[in-house]
């Protein structure tokens, strides 16, 4: 994998994603659970996508990031999403998409096994159930 | 370069195929070239365990959001609806959902009954008998006796399932009185024709590697290959050639390496969707073609038609086993479907209810992009919408009007510099009306069916799915780019087969209504085919 970030960007972005996906409910942090470095893998799939990552980064680390309160983070989070909603959104929706598809939140869901090869069992459709319908005037007009 | 062939069909889609079949069962040689490849049904991405991802990069629907090597860009700029398409054999019935419904009868004289657009030059009468035959080249599951149809002949599975979540929504058009049915969907439910059956597996939109979906890569092309159809991948075709009388007398294209061929043809057929035919269309100028070919009336391109979508989205108290069964595809309503004056718009829409969404797809939104919250909300949030919300969309009819178009982007091209679409649309004010109609009418029934909370997508980008109106048909050859069969007014050899011909866009999805005229069309061909 190319590496993009650096040990710092790497602890920062770690930071970022516990308080974008915080722990809860049996639910592990994002950060904690290491999607940072699928995050990484986005920032290297384009040189927009990295400068996009590296510049968002800096931003947040210059405001002294990891050293301030939750509700502090919370701030500085809330006016990224402001001022930078290009970077923010991409942000939080590739954190998404890396968290709602590591195999131990979907295992948490109960979501672990593929749609394939199994697929799922399903009751056939019930005729009886358009009855109503069925016995409605033609509804189409007729031209 | 290849020996003259008899018919030469750009694109291997939906009515390429089908035209394909219907040739060459009548003994007429061809060849298709299609700038995508066969896509193998073990490299659908549903068997992985990050198979989400997949539809949000490489199966993604959107060309410019997958950008794979036989893709070609599209400038959306300047419109609020992304055109959406893939290009492989079986175009984008490898990605759709299976929704199968006909044109109603009103769709084809909305001029007669309602005073707007024009009346198409056949009836649905007309098209019965090709809509029977697609539905069992296709095969079809579904449930006779829905009033909102004249009667149709059996369909060939029963209906695909509904489930809990189909079931819960039921409650509330019951409860409304309002119609509903279960989805015609392409999708077998049962063995039919060497094909296996649904197992509900759900993302039906990344390929289907059951079988069960038809795509027309194992639908219609294996019985036209069979019949000595021939089938070229990674040919892109550049422009149409004419000769000195104007008639079209083959093809210039790209292989997968750059170089140029050319192939001559009797007759060219284009189904390369309502975006790639005028696109290759404008593309395609000489003498006599100045503004591209078939456009002296300037109308190739104009009056796109998409269908725009809004979505309401009911959220649940009970789970709904929404991920259980093709997620396209439960049950569709028209009840709002015909034309009342009193609701301030003319025409109508469709309700589709669709499935639940996944696990990623329920954090960023799906389609309404409306993603759940960010922070020490997110988790409460989360686990309140995954698996509890039923999403309602709004297929509304679109009518033609000329300023919504595709034409030639100035400086945009694919990767062997073609000239690339740049689509411009706006969204009418009927249209606006008719989506608003149906999201109050589906926070109704989402709310009888039990719904606490509803939200709402006013117009969904990511939804071009339907691509049509750009070469329009008609009788007049000032008004309409080709006749009632297909054949381009300006060039008699020329015909079209794609979405492109449809005069209006009705309310409901194109597939099953645009193969049967693409069959229609191939059926005139193959009675001429002595004056070839």
């Amino acid at each position: 994998m190319p590496e993009i970030f650096g040990p710092a960007e790497r602890e920062l972005l770690t930071v970022v994603l516990d308080r974008l996906v915080p722990a809860g409910r049996g639910f592990p942090a994002a950060g904690a659970l290491g999607i940072g470095a699928y995050l990484e893998q986005v920032a290297a799939t384009t040189p927009a996508a990295r400068r996009l990552f590296v510049e968002g980064l800096r931003e947040i680390a210059m405001a002294g990031f990891t050293a301030l309160t939750g509700d502090e983070q919370d701030a500085v989070l809330e006016r990224l999403e402001r001022d930078r909603p290009a970077f923010f959104e991409v942000l939080v929706r590739q954190t998404y998409s890396g968290y709602y598809s590591h195999p131990a939140v979907l295992a948490l869901l109960g979501e672990d096994r593929p749609p394939q090869p199994h697929g799922h069992p399903l009751d056939p459709f019930a005729n009886g159930l358009v009855d109503r319908v069925r016995r409605s005037p033609f509804t189409y007009r007729r031209p | 370069m290849r020996d003259r062939v008899d018919v030469l069909i750009v694109g291997a889609g939906a009515s390429g195929a089908a035209v394909a079949w219907r040739l060459s069962e009548a003994g007429i040689g061809v060849l298709c070239l299609e700038q995508g490849g066969w896509v193998a049904p073990e490299t659908y991405p549903t068997t992985r365990a990050d198979w989400e991802l997949h539809r949000q990069t490489d199966f993604h629907p959107d060309p410019n959001v997958r950008g794979l090597p036989a893709d070609y860009p599209v400038n959306t700029a300047a419109s609020p609806i992304d055109p959406l398409m893939y290009n492989a054999v079986g175009g984008s019935t490898i990605h759709w959902s299976g929704h199968f419904p006909r044109f109603r009868p009103s769709d084809f004289r909305v001029r007669s009954l309602d005073g707007v657009a024009d009346d198409w030059p056949l009836s649905y009468a007309d098209l019965e008998p090709f809509f029977d035959v697609n539905d069992r080249m296709m095969g079809v599951a579904g449930l006779p006796g829905d009033p909102a149809y004249p009667p149709k002949s059996p369909r060939q599975t029963p209906p695909i399932p509904i489930g809990r979540l189909g079931h819960t929504i039921v409650g509330g058009f019951e409860k409304l009185g309002w119609h509903w049915w279960p989805s015609d969907s392409a999708i077998l439910t049962a063995p039919y024709d060497g094909r296996r059956a649904c197992n509900n597996c759900g993302p039906c939109d990344v390929g289907c590697p059951v079988g069960a979906k038809a795509s027309t890569d194992i639908t219609y092309w294996p019985k036209a290959l069979a019949r000595g159809a021939r089938l070229e991948t990674g040919a892109r075709v550049r422009e149409i050639t004419v000769s000195a009388d104007g008639r079209a007398d083959g093809v210039v294209y790209h292989d997968r390496q750059g170089r140029v061929h050319e192939q001559k043809a009797r007759i060219v057929v284009l189904a390369a969707n309502g975006v790639g035919t005028p696109r290759l269309l404008l593309n395609s100028t000489s003498g006599r073609f100045p503004h591209g070919l078939a456009n002296d009336t300037g109308l190739v391109g104009k009056n796109l038609m998409f269908h725009p979508y809004a979505l309401a989205r009911g959220l649940f108290d009970e789970r709904l086993e929404g991920h259980r069964g093709p997620n396209g595809c439960a049950i569709i309503s028209q009840e709002f479907y015909e034309t009342d004056r009193a609701r301030g718009f003319v025409r109508g829409y469709s309700f589709q209810v669709t499935r639940g969404l996944n696990p990623i797809g329920t954090a960023n939104g799906g389609l309404s992009a409306q993603r759940v919250p960010w922070g020490a909300r997110h988790r409460a949030a989360y686990d309140a919408r995954f698996d509890h919300t039923i999403t309602i969309a709004v297929v509304g009819d679109d009518l033609p009007e000329a300023h919504n178009r595709v034409e030639l982007d100035g400086t945009l091209t694919d990767a062997d510099g073609i000239p690339a679409p740049r689509i411009v649309y706006t969204l009418s004010e009927n249209s606006r009306k008719l989506l608003d109609h149906g999201l109050a009418r589906a926070d109704d029934v989402l709310r009888a069916a039990g719904a606490r909370e509803v939200a709402s997508t006013p117009l969904l980008r990511t939804a071009g799915w339907h691509l049509m109106g750009t070469a329009r048909m008609g009788t007049d050859p000032r008004r309409s780019v080709v006749d009632p069969y297909g054949r381009c007014h300006d060039v008699p050899n020329l015909y079209i087969v794609d979405g492109s011909i449809l005069i209006t866009g009705g309310a409901v999805n194109p597939t099953s209504t645009i193969q049967a005229l693409a069959l229609r069309i191939a059926d005139r061909i193959a009675r001429n085919a002595r004056t070839l």
